[in-house]
């Protein structure tokens, strides 16, 4: 299992009910619009579909010190791959 | 004191999803209790159930607002779309500050509860889906509606079991005869046929296999239904003001705790709501031309609720009509109150007194004229409707079509 930027985008754009063209990698979250909630049901959603466990604490949303960044959709694509790497023992894809 | 009237009215249950359907099932004398289809019935004695008919909550809500919102809170926030533009009423900013949204409901969340325990427990999975705490949360019903409104005055929810509707009304009230606010949204609602829920209920041993016949010899039991009715409640001055369509005034309330058995009724307590109710409204115990009973079906209510009118009565016991409508929109619970106000208050606009359904024939231990069958076409001027608990707390309200 491979789990590509293109997965992660779709579920993001599902959960945040963005359009996925807009989710490049350099998109930042805020200024589309994607609340808080909404982080933490992406967080959720991400869980789910890739059986990880998301470090993720809704009370410093962009803080590093809070364990992970989701800042921007490159934030979510390397802290995914990072995670399934580290706890499914999954190569991480480009 | 100031006087309260009724201005708006909204319901969502078995007998139709809004007034004009739920009126005249009501008078048509029409059951809604049917097959049991909304949860698994295999490992469950209970079969029947009035379950509401076409309601499809994507009709009413966006697929992302319903990931909020629990069964309850749906029927609810529907029910108060119903009654505010049956009102009539607009809130600006100052009369938004002066409206209280004041729900009662049995069981809250419990779908959604249910949901989650099963995901943990049955399934075995390791997380809940984020938005359950604020899908579960009693109070949800009544923020929602303040949040879709824009109401920004006192709101919360009452929970007294099967008559939370009857204290919510009845918390609300004191709130507009004391000048606290102008308006309020009011009433109650329950979803009540969940399956841990239903267990429980097949587990205490008390509801019917057949069907719902209050006061009637053969009666088996209680059935449950579940909705809810919301009621748009203003001021006599203010609803005057602006020149409100007016659907009756409500006069009176009274409540009294058993404080005896936590599920036993007992015919004191029953009495005192009654006469507390009378005494607040200013009336004769012969004023009153109908009583829209508790008249749960089983045993206990019936025999206690008869011998409990017969007590604040009087002769005049003889003479009223008492009808059960839960015999048609079954057993809502915390919304059983709501939905049997807005069959009063039918009865009251159309003229006519609703029947007691499924009614096969007199229980000596239930003397009073149950109005069996067949709706009457007699005008209500002055109703109770009567509301006791499980946990003995009793609710009662009285109504008066005409303003005097």
């Amino acid at each position: 299992m491979r789990i590509t930027e293109q997965e992660v985008v779709e579920l993001v754009a599902k959960e945040a009910r963005v359009a996925p063209e807009l989710l490049r990698a350099d998109a930042n979250l805020a200024e589309l619009d994607i609340q808080s909630l909404e982080i933490v049901e992406i967080v959720f959603a991400l869980e789910e579909r890739f059986g990880i466990s998301i470090p993720f604490n809704a009370n410093g949303v962009g803080d590093e010190s809070a364990g992970v960044s989701l800042k921007t959709v490159r934030d979510i694509v390397e802290m995914v791959n990072k995670l399934a790497a580290e706890q499914l023992g999954v190569m991480a894809a480009d | 004191m100031k006087r309260i009237v009724i201005t708006g009215v909204g319901v969502v249950s078995a007998l139709g999803n809004n007034m004009r359907d739920f009126s005249t099932a009501i008078q048509l004398g029409r059951s809604a209790i049917g097959p049991l289809t909304v949860v698994p019935t295999e490992k469950l004695s209970i079969k029947i159930a009035a379950q509401l008919q076409c309601f499809t909550p994507t009709a009413h809500f966006e697929e992302r607002q319903l990931k909020l919102l629990d069964r309850a809170t749906q029927y609810a926030l529907v029910a108060a779309r119903e009654a505010i533009a049956d009102s009539g009423i607009e809130f600006s900013e100052v009369l938004s500050a002066r409206t209280a949204v004041v729900l009662g409901s049995g069981i809250g969340g419990a779908t959604s509860s249910d949901e989650s325990y099963r995901r943990l427990y049955g399934d075995g999975e390791q997380r809940l889906h984020p938005l359950t705490v604020p899908k579960v949360m009693f109070n949800a019903a009544a923020s929602h509606i303040s949040i879709e409104h824009r109401i920004t005055g006192p709101s919360f929810m009452v929970a007294s079991a099967c008559s939370s509707t009857n204290s919510a009304i009845g918390a609300v009230m004191q709130m507009l005869r004391s000048g606290l606010v102008d308006a309020a949204i009011t009433g109650g609602t329950d979803a009540t046929l969940v399956y841990a829920g239903l267990k429980g209920w097949e587990a205490l041993r008390v509801t019917a296999s057949d069907t719902c016949r209050p006061f009637s010899k053969g009666r088996l039991g209680m059935v449950l239904g579940e909705g809810a009715g919301i009621f748009v409640l203003e001021t006599l001055d203010h609803a005057r003001a602006r020149g409100a369509v007016i659907h009756a005034e409500l006069i009176g309330f009274g409540m009294s705790s058993d404080a005896s058995d936590i599920v036993a009724p007992a015919i004191s307590g029953a009495v005192n709501a009654m006469t507390s109710c009378l005494r607040d409204a200013g009336l004769n115990a012969s004023d009153v031309d109908y009583i829209n009973a508790h008249g749960t079906g089983t045993v206990a209510n019936d025999v206690t609720e008869t011998a409990a009118i017969h007590r604040a009565f009087g002769d005049h016991a003889r003479t009223l009509m008492v009808s059960s409508t839960k015999a048609m929109h079954g057993h809502a619970l915390g919304a059983a109150g709501a939905l049997e106000l807005v069959a009063t208050i039918a009865g009251m606009k159309h003229g006519f007194v609703p029947p007691t359904a499924n009614y096969v024939a007199a229980d000596p231990l239930c003397d009073l004229d149950c109005v069996p069958n067949e709706t009457r076409a007699i005008a209500i001027a002055v109703a109770l409707s009567n509301s006791f608990a499980f946990g003995g707390q009793n609710a009662v309200i009285a109504v008066r079509h005409d303003v005097q």
